[in-house]
């Protein structure tokens, strides 16, 4: 908390679009308490969406709702349409020439299909962090404030500011505060992704999208962004796709479950971990396939 | 046989290892090998191109005199006993080598009418040979043709032609025929009976109409009357060595001496010369060929050499430039007839180039300068009893010549001798006989470099500073003509104009001439006299100005005009006219130094101090003395305008030109060429389209350069150029500005050859970019734009400049476009310069590659520039490399800048 303090205080107003503190609590067991997502403002709400590549359809009538300020995260067996889904938000599936899309999503009230709407800006309200790490080969101090310099901010003194809150936000500012101007592929493995998710919340997005950002780390690694991904969360809505069950579990509030392109299950992680209400979503977590 | 390791085999050796790894890995060493070994040989050649070699004196097998019997005439030796033989004019004998027993005043030459006649009398023995009225045997298409053969298709060919070819060829085959535009049998007859029939090698055979056997000449006789028994080989001439070394056969009688000519030799007191007085009085008969001893005394070669021998023959003085290997079937064979081969003999025998000093071609004609002589030949004798025309080339001493002098001047070419006088302004400053050689070249030296830096000046007054006052003056003439252009629709004004233009020709004839006036201060008050009449001319110009019907436009014009012709007349009159004169004085003062320069041989002629280039004593120099002649030679080449058809001096503007054309080439291909890739990669739906044009695109580096030069001549050069040329300087047609060949027109040529290098080479490096650079930029809110110039371009920027590097060395090394769109012969201005605007783009330019192919091929003789040719190449790799070398350099380290994650 001290850390979070210190870092919106260095910011002057880059931190004053504070959203208010989770009410979260956490019991014991590593499991939030059970709430109704129906029940929450949602960030995202994905409305009878359907994807194609070419002739094979990927997602099926997706309905779901991604709470605001809380972690949700999509698991389900390879291929399922995680990651499809979760690309499908900032729209970075528009690369792949083949795909087509019916259906809605809303990031906030905005229609992210709609004609009129900037894939440009969308994606500045959505950070994405990917499944390996991605530093461009600049410096680190250019790394984190790229979406900034993009964004067209020029006042030095204010993007030092925001380096120095993203970093200290991802836990990095104590280990590399003096390697600013090294390149950023000089990191760790595990300092490069919190790199990366550094720079994807230095222009303060709505949404954060993470693809799997711990399947390439070792463990020590991953506690360290698992706990970043819980203290994000107090500003952020958090989207995780994950292959590790024990990770949504440590760190969802919700979890979806989707299998062969449907989603099957929606609802607090700690609900649906105990008490699944398909057979499908007790056969995957159960490890009966997957 | 599973699992059995496969070995390679070599002979019966059975070699361990991979055979793939042997096969591939030596494909791998010959190539570096040969790679290696080119730019050695290249290196190596085009460096020694400067070293100084010694000036020496070489004693060939050229016999100086011959021996002349008094009442006989000519001598010949037999070459296989070593008798006397002299010339026979009335022996023959048959075919079989019998004399000859009919009646010898009945025979006559053979014609091809005899054998038209009687091919039967000819037989078959003998592959006879026909030779024509002009003297030379017949030939078709190259090959020697028999008399059979001339009947059937020589005649047969004659007439089949055209009249004037058949008319062309009766003066070439029959002198006396009357010319018929059909040709009657009799006259056909004719043509035959002036073409005579011959054997392969004893010459014309003859025959008496009356019949009997065919009969050849013969040639020789001994001395004493015995006629000769033939073989192929002709005896030779006999040599005054002959008559050295065989002088119990010259006994009895007093031989004579001719001279090559074949004119006696005439001692000092006009009586000729006897061999036996030649040998007995060494001193009074010495060879021409010597040196200059500190007196100023000729030495004769043959003290030199410690020999009185070699006064018997001709010397060679110059410089060995290089040698070679010798053509071992070129040497007489063995005594059993077999041709002598390569293993036979202990040392192999060596051609070595001759620069000889003393032929410059003012004084002894041109084109022999070089001289292919021939060293370590064995069996000398046998070669010059069998082949005294070979044994003349061959070197039998070699000496340094001491003292001697090397001159490299302006024209003309090297000289090698001595330094008799040295004049300056009319009084000897070094006289060898007074001063001593030491002191004498001591002085030439020394006014050499003083008179040659007055020769420099004056060059560069001529280039640099008559060639600005030229510029100005033709802005002025080409500011004049638009005025004219732009007012051509009044025909009052033209006439206006062009009358003022007569008035200032008429001004400009009553220039003060040069011999009018001898001193600076004198011809300056007839200038300025000159120019004041300046404004009269105009002015009576301006007076007949009412005759014409002129308006508002016409009369600004032709104030305009006036005011541009009174620049012209001033600066003519001020600049132009000043520095010429001053550059004729200049010009005239050199000529006051002179020196007088003596061949080895004797020949002496007076030669202008400041025209010599560099003059040094090679045999004096040690290493490190020939060392800095090499480095003075080296920076010549390197900085100075060529001389000579090229063919001396240095490449400077070559080099410039070359650099110039690379370097505007590279700003024309790269940001062209990485454009389309990024077009072509990352903008363009990837389709049958797209990757039609990407072959198309591969295709291209596969067109032959040559086309590429066509369409630049055809696309730049005519169309841009003379599309430029129609717009902007319209009034200076038909004379091209940018509508010829010009150093921008060329960068572009080779720019589009160049394009599809740096296309593949950046649409690879962009695609070595990972998506998820890509895919951050983007998800950050990036546009595709900014992906691109911030992430995506400076990762490939290292592939677009390994597509720059190929670019660059194929562009430098591109001949054949080039000399279609603006690469010369000579240019003597660069491309970049200190005239304004300083890069002059449309100016033709000279370029490496098309100097080397041009000195190598062009120039009159190879020999002398073919190390010019490596020394070239040299440099044109050197520069390529230089380029590559800054290229990498940039390119390691934007690799460093942008080394993606290291995980």
């Amino acid at each position: 908390m001290v850390k979070e303090n210190e870092g919106a205080s260095a910011v002057e107003d880059h931190g004053t679009t504070t959203r208010g503190a989770p009410s979260v609590t956490t019991d014991s067991s590593g499991f939030g308490a059970a709430e109704d997502p129906a029940s929450l403002e949602s960030a995202v709400r994905v409305e009878d969406f359907n994807l194609w590549y070419g002739k094979s359809q990927a997602l099926t009538d997706i309905n779901l709702h991604f709470p605001k300020n809380r972690v949700t995260a999509l698991i389900g067996p390879s291929g399922c349409g995680k990651s499809t889904l979760l690309r499908s938000i900032n729209r970075m599936n528009d690369l792949i020439d083949s795909v087509n899309t019916k259906g809605r999503i809303f990031l906030g009230d905005d229609d992210i299909f709609d004609r009129n709407q900037d894939t440009i800006e969308l994606r500045k309200r959505c950070g994405m962090v990917f499944q390996k790490s991605n530093p461009f080969p600049k410096t680190i101090y250019e790394n984190v404030i790229y979406a900034n310099r993009i964004a067209g901010e020029r006042d030095e003194k204010k993007l030092k500011g925001i380096v120095e809150y993203c970093l200290k936000r991802t836990a990095l500012w104590e280990e590399i505060k003096d390697r600013l101007k090294e390149n950023g592929s000089m990191l760790s493995g595990g300092q490069q992704q919190r790199l990366c998710i550094a720079r994807a919340i230095a222009n303060q997005p709505d949404v954060l999208l993470m693809d799997e950002p711990c399947s390439a780390l070792d463990p020590v690694s991953t506690q360290k962004i698992e706990e970043l991904i819980l203290d994000l969360r107090k500003n952020f809505t958090v989207i995780i796709v994950t292959h590790n069950m024990q990770q949504a579990a440590r760190v969802a509030d919700f979890t979806a479950f989707m299998y062969l392109g449907e989603l099957i299950e929606f609802g607090a992680t700690s609900e649906m971990f105990l008490k699944p209400q398909k057979k499908q979503t007790e056969d995957y977590l159960t490890g009966r396939f997957g | 046989m599973a699992g059995k390791k496969p070995n390679l085999r070599i002979g019966k050796r059975r070699v361990k290892g991979e055979p793939w790894v042997w096969l591939s890995g030596g494909a791998v060493a010959t190539g570096i090998v040969m790679i290696i070994g080119m730019l050695l040989l290249i290196a190596v050649e085009g460096m020694a191109a400067f070293w100084p070699h010694d000036i020496e004196a070489i004693a060939l097998g050229e016999p100086r005199f011959h021996i002349h019997h008094p009442d006989k005439g000519a001598v010949w030796i037999n070459r296989e006993d070593s008798r006397l033989l002299v010339q026979s004019d009335d022996a023959y004998r048959t075919l079989e080598d019998k004399p000859y027993s009919g009646d010898v005043n009945a025979l006559r030459p053979a014609t091809l009418l005899d054998f038209q006649a009687k091919p039967d009398r000819f037989g078959d023995a003998v592959d006879w040979v026909v030779r024509e009225a002009d003297g030379n045997l017949a030939l078709n298409q190259g090959e020697v043709v028999g008399p059979k053969g001339y009947i059937e298709n020589v005649v047969r060919q004659l007439l089949a032609m055209g009249e004037n070819q058949r008319e062309h060829y009766y003066k070439l085959a029959v002198e006396d025929l009357t010319l018929e535009t059909t040709v009657p049998p009799d006259q056909l007859n004719k043509l035959y009976g002036k073409l005579t029939i011959e054997h392969p090698l004893e010459g014309p055979v003859y025959l008496a109409d009356a019949g009997g056997p065919l009969a050849l000449k013969v040639p020789y006789r001994y001395f004493d009357g015995t006629p000769v028994e033939l073989d192929a080989h002709a005896p030779r001439p006999a040599t005054v060595t002959d008559f050295r070394e065989f002088r119990k056969l010259f006994e009895g009688t007093s031989w004579l001496l001719t001279d090559k000519q074949g004119s006696v030799v005439e001692s000092e007191s006009g009586e000729p010369l006897q061999a036996q007085t030649y040998l007995d009085q060494p001193e009074n008969y010495p060879s021409p060929w010597g040196y200059l001893d500190e007196e100023g005394k000729h030495v004769p070669v043959e003290v030199l050499m410690g020999d009185d021998r070699w006064r018997d023959y001709a010397v060679l003085v110059g410089t060995v430039r290089g040698e070679r290997e010798m053509d071992v079937r070129e040497l007489p064979p063995n005594e059993d007839g077999r041709p002598i081969r390569e293993f036979e003999l202990d040392e192999t025998p060596i051609e070595e180039l001759i620069r000889q000093g003393n032929q410059g071609e003012d004084l002894y004609g041109r084109g022999g300068y070089f001289r292919w002589i021939r060293t370590n030949l064995p069996e000398l004798e046998t070669l010059r009893r069998q082949n005294p025309s070979a044994y003349a080339e061959v070197a039998l001493n070699r000496q340094k010549l001491p003292g001697a002098v090397l001159i490299e001047r302006l024209e003309k070419g090297v000289l090698t001798g001595f330094v008799v006088r040295v004049t300056v302004e009319g009084e000897v400053v070094a006289d060898i006989e007074k001063d001593g050689l030491t002191r004498t070249v001591e002085v030439f030296y020394e006014q050499q470099a003083e008179w040659h830096a007055k020769y420099k000046e004056r060059y560069e007054l001529e280039k640099y500073d008559l060639g600005e006052v030229n510029a100005a003056i033709k802005d002025r003439e080409d500011t004049l003509k638009r005025i004219r252009y732009e007012n051509d629709d009044s025909r009052d004004a033209v006439t206006a104009l062009d009358a003022l233009e007569a008035a200032f020709q008429s001004w400009q004839s009553q220039e003060p001439l040069d011999k009018d006036h001898e001193t600076t201060e004198d011809y300056d008050k007839a200038r300025e006299a000159w120019l004041e009449g300046a404004p009269d001319v105009f002015e009576v110009w301006s007076k007949t100005l009412g005759d014409y019907e002129l308006d508002e436009d016409d009369r600004t014009a032709l104030d305009r005009a006036l005011e541009v012709q009174e620049q012209r007349a001033k600066i003519m009159a001020e600049d132009f006219a000043r520095l010429r004169y001053q550059v004729n004085q200049m010009r005239q003062d050199e000529t006051n130094a002179t020196f007088t320069f003596r061949t080895p041989d004797g020949l002496e002629t007076e030669l202008v101090l400041a025209h010599v280039v560099r003059a040094f004593q090679p045999n004096e120099k040690g290493f490190f003395g020939k060392l800095g002649v090499y480095g003075s030679r080296v920076w010549e080449f390197l900085t100075d305008d060529p001389r000579e058809a090229n063919t001396e001096g240095g490449i400077w503007p070559v080099i410039i030109g070359t650099l110039v054309m690379v370097l505007l080439m590279t700003f024309a291909v790269v940001p062209f060429g990485v454009i389309a890739a990024l077009y072509l990669r990352e903008y363009a739906k990837q389709g049958p389209l797209v990757s039609a044009v990407r072959i198309a695109v591969n295709n291209l580096a596969g067109v032959p350069s040559i086309v590429f030069g066509i369409f630049g001549l055809g696309f730049f050069c005519v169309m841009m150029g003379g599309t430029i040329d129609d717009l902007f300087f319209p009034e200076l047609q038909p004379a091209p500005v940018f509508g010829g060949g010009g150093i921008m027109w060329a960068a572009l040529t080779l720019a589009l050859l160049t394009v599809p290098v740096v296309i593949v080479s950046t649409e690879e490096a962009l695609s070595a970019v990972p998506s998820s650079q890509r895919e951050a930029s983007l998800a950050c809110g990036a546009s595709k734009f900014q992906t691109i110039w911030k992430v995506i371009l400076p990762q490939a920027l290292p592939g677009v400049l390994t597509g720059t590097i190929l670019a660059m060395a194929r562009g430098a090394g591109e001949v054949a476009p080039l000399m279609l769109v603006g690469a010369v012969k000579y240019a003597p201005y660069t491309p970049v310069d200190g005239v304004a605007p300083f890069v002059h783009l449309e100016r033709k330019f000279m370029h490496l590659g098309f100097h080397i192919y041009d000195v190598g091929f062009q120039s009159p003789n190879v020999d002398n520039t073919k190390p010019l040719v490596f020394a070239t190449a040299l440099v044109l790799i050197a520069l390529v490399a230089v380029l590559n070398v800054f290229a990498i350099k940039l390119r390691n380290r934007l690799r460093k800048k942008y080394a993606t994650s290291a995980v």
